[in-house]
């Protein structure tokens, strides 16, 4: 055994100490949990040999039903069973009315940022709904393993605006999961079939889901796997191929006005089932009983194109987008790779066959493909492979802006720029002694701003009184590798600086959060704390553990006063780790975080600069 | 400047016009396998906080040098100039834009426009690499005046272009 292990920031202390974490694919109809066993990830199964769980929900007053047996109650409790709830994510109550039109659930309607949902086990949010599918997702996880999950990725549609993306974030937390990254959805399917297949080059992913559209554009090569654009909707997928059959039954027997919600969820239901069949047979006869009334109808393969068509071009209409922004021509593209349980369809594959030229692929299973790439994902976060040349490069996926006067939206962030991404931008005041200034964040494409997502809204305040145009505010955004956007802005003339992070409007407080792990419905208040203390130690041992190996590396370029002072913070937060409550520990973590900053400065800097001089000797090598 | 480095010495590349864009992205690719934040998942929160700063940098750097007219705005304020809000164009300049953007407008109300717009798309495109050359020679011989008026000519082409896509991409939304 080596005397001193040296190791990069980053890698493991310990290669042949294996960890273990999972890759979730959390998806509009079906979820699955993937994993990786002597380097092979694979998608877990349950008793029964089923990989695909039903992202569907029942609630009734002493129990709550998860995935097939929740699904089983769907028709006949509709209000209680709660489906598709990926599309409620991050969404407020009244933008999901314009979004989805007629949802069949109660929400309480006082609720304006976050809906609720009543149902019969009390009011429920979708991010409680989506945490409850992770718990099942990481039950299947640690009883396959017979060990503790030590970490996650999950993937999101690439299309997720920022308050989506924080909404799955928090309800990995509500499940006690720890994130490690939240990666795109085609990104994952690529990594997954990229280092399956071995292919290099330029590749399209096309990805068709229940209820959400991805295509990315990637280069592949070397273990990289760089996006080059982007495009999506996150309100398009198989769901909307079932609704327009459903509808078109209803429409047929015309008995719109009449329908319940019971008999809607299923006909809704059968025009599914009746999609999957005519992947394979020409025609399907439909058989329901509604309104006590027997009927019939015909449902051919002609029929359920025509209703699918549009949808199909709005997808291709997006293709044509991405091609563009990625700044390629289309005989340049190599490949192209179809994920998502809707690229099953015939008309799917053939549409996007003609429309890139090109046989697709769809080698590795369209729907397991995105948790596989996950799995594998997570388990290079996790360190199990310390020499893997694997890396992913994502973009940011929708433009990010102001509201400026006059509602114009001002981009900060343009869409497809590589995450993270940092943007600084100047604004002045309007008018003499203005002293507070409207921040108004905004996500999309559009030019209005009342036209794109509103993420927040905040005042800066505390700017000194000044003629107008002599302020100078200046707006950082900055957005992390998960794709989560954080804005601070500050007023820079005077030494009064005024600046403020922010939260998405629809998102939940930290404070609703944890408040909801307390109260979390199977969860007593004990259990609770205990979770909470478990939490906060494994933490600061992370934390610990992580400096303690900056010091033994690079602690000789501290002077010793500042080397002393750093070891003793280690010691004491050992000791508040061991005897303290997790208040006082989360406490220690956040002073010795701050007393460790100038360290980390100066190692970012020392490694930056190796990295420059290292450039310069393989051109030099290069040359040689 | 972040990390004391402009964003030539970040890439180790000549800080000139007509940047080694093969070397840029080598250089760019090589930087992020060592510091992308993927790397760091296991260090403390303060060196994340530091690294994510850094590779955010490193990515505005390579967007910045790989764009032709986000680089000649920059390699000018590196000279120490900056452009002009509401500049006084060349006379000439300005009726060549106006014509261009006439011409735009005809093909707009074509209901056969898809031809003529990719030949107009074309023709600008060119326009455009034309002035790179230009902006070359300018910048060589430090004519901040000429590289300026260039940089305005390549402003609104490359606008025109971002039209151009916009109305193939959405025909209907525009009227």
């Amino acid at each position: 055994m080596a005397l001193l292990q040296i190791t990069e920031p980053g890698s493991p202390r310990e290669p042949h100490s294996r960890k273990l974490s999972i890759g979730i694919d959390l998806g509009t109809t079906n979820s699955i949990v993937a994993g990786v066993r002597e380097g092979k990830a694979f998608a877990l199964p349950d008793l029964n040999g089923n990989c695909l769980v039903p992202s569907v929900v029942n609630y009734s007053e002493t129990s709550v039903l998860v995935g097939q047996p929740a699904l089983e109650k769907s028709a006949h409790d509709s209000l209680n069973t709660i489906t598709s709830v990926k599309r409620l994510m991050g969404r407020a109550l009244t933008d999901l009315v314009i979004r989805e039109g007629k949802l069949p659930y109660e929400f309480l309607n006082e609720s304006k940022t976050v809906p609720r949902i009543k149902t019969a086990k009390g009011l429920v949010t979708p991010t409680q709904v989506s945490s409850e599918i992770i718990k099942t997702l990481l039950e299947r996880a640690t009883a396959t393993f017979e060990n503790e999950v030590d970490g996650a990725v999950i993937t999101v549609p690439a299309h997720f605006d920022d308050s989506q993306r924080q909404a799955t974030k928090d309800a990995a937390k509500l499940a006690g999961l720890n994130v490690m990254r939240l990666i795109n959805e085609p990104t994952a399917a690529a990594l997954a079939y990229g280092l399956d297949s071995g292919q290099e080059g330029s590749v399209v992913i096309y990805d068709l889901g229940g209820g959400t559209f991805d295509v990315s554009l990637l280069r592949m090569e070397n273990g990289l796997f760089r996006v080059l654009a982007t495009g999506g909707d996150v309100s398009l997928g198989g769901d909307d191929f079932d609704s327009a059959i459903c509808q078109w039954i209803i429409d047929s027997f015309e008995i719109e006005d009449t329908i319940s919600s019971d008999e809607r969820r299923a006909v809704l239901l059968e025009a599914r089932n009746a999609k999957e069949k005519l992947v394979d047979s020409e025609f399907e006869e439909l058989r329901f009983h509604l309104q006590g009334v027997d009927r019939q109808i015909r449902l051919t393969r002609g029929i359920l194109e025509g209703l699918c068509a549009p949808l199909v071009e709005k997808t291709l209409d997006i293709c044509k987008q991405v091609v563009n922004d990625a700044k390629i021509q289309m005989k340049d593209i190599d490949n192209v790779v179809l994920v998502g349980g809707s690229t099953r369809s015939l008309m799917v594959r053939k549409a996007a066959e003609s429309f890139f030229g090109k046989k697709p692929l769809f080698d590795i299973d369209p729907e397991k493909v995105v948790a596989i790439g996950a799995a594998i994902q997570a388990d290079l976060l996790i360190g199990n492979n310390p020499d893997s040349e694997v890396l992913l490069l994502d973009v940011l996926p929708l433009s990010l802006g102001l509201e400026m006067m006059g509602g114009l939206s001002e981009t900060i962030l343009l869409r497809n720029t590589p995450i993270p991404a940092n943007q600084t931008r100047e604004f002045t005041t309007q008018k003499d002694g203005q002293t507070s200034m409207k921040i108004h964040v905004v996500q999309g494409e559009r030019d209005m701003a009342s036209d794109c997502r509103s993420l927040a809204e905040f005042d800066l305040k505390g700017i000194p009184p000044l003629v107008a145009g002599a302020a100078r505010i200046q707006v950082i955004f900055q957005v992390d590798a998960d794709g989560l956007l954080s804005v601070s802005a500050s007023e820079v003339t005077s030494s009064v600086k005024a600046s403020i992070e922010v939260k998405p409007t629809y998102g939940l407080t930290e404070q609703e959060i944890t408040q909801m792990l307390a109260s979390s419905f199977e969860m007593a208040e004990k259990d609770a704390s205990a979770r909470m203390l478990a939490e906060a130690r494994v933490e600061a041992a992370r934390v610990v553990e992580a400096l303690e190996t900056a010091l033994e590396k690079d602690g000789y370029i501290l002077n010793d006063e500042v080397a002393e002072s750093l070891k003793l913070g280690l010691e004491k937060l050992r000791a508040i780790s061991r005897d303290g409550d997790y208040r006082e520990i989360n406490a220690g973590i956040d002073l010795l975080g701050k007393a460790s900053e100038e360290f980390a400065a100066l190692r970012m800097d020392m490694a930056i600069n190796k990295a420059l001089a290292g450039q310069k000797i393989t051109e030099i090598e290069r040359e040689l | 400047m972040l990390f004391g480095k402009n964003y030539f010495e970040i890439f180790d590349v000549a800080q000139t016009y007509d940047v080694d864009q093969k070397g840029l992205l080598k250089h760019y690719l090589g930087l992020q396998r060592k510091f992308h934040p993927d790397r760091y998942i296991a260090s403390s929160e303060a060196e994340k906080r530091m690294n994510m700063q850094w590779v955010a940098e490193i990515n505005l750097a390579f967007e910045t040098l790989s764009n032709d007219l986000q680089r000649s705005i920059y390699l000018l304020k590196l000279n120490g100039h900056e452009l002009e809000e509401n500049p006084t164009l060349d006379k000439g300049i300005l009726l060549k834009q106006i014509e261009l953007r006439e011409d735009l407008e005809e093909i707009k109300r074509d209901s056969n426009y898809e031809l003529a717009l990719t030949g107009f798309k074309k023709e600008t495109e060119k326009d455009l690499e034309s002035l790179k050359s230009h902006l070359k020679a300018a910048f060589s011989i430090g004519d901040s005046e000429a590289i300026k008026n260039l940089i305005y000519e390549q402003q609104f082409l490359t606008k025109l272009i971002g039209e151009i896509e916009l109305f193939d991409q959405n025909p209907m939304e525009i009227d």
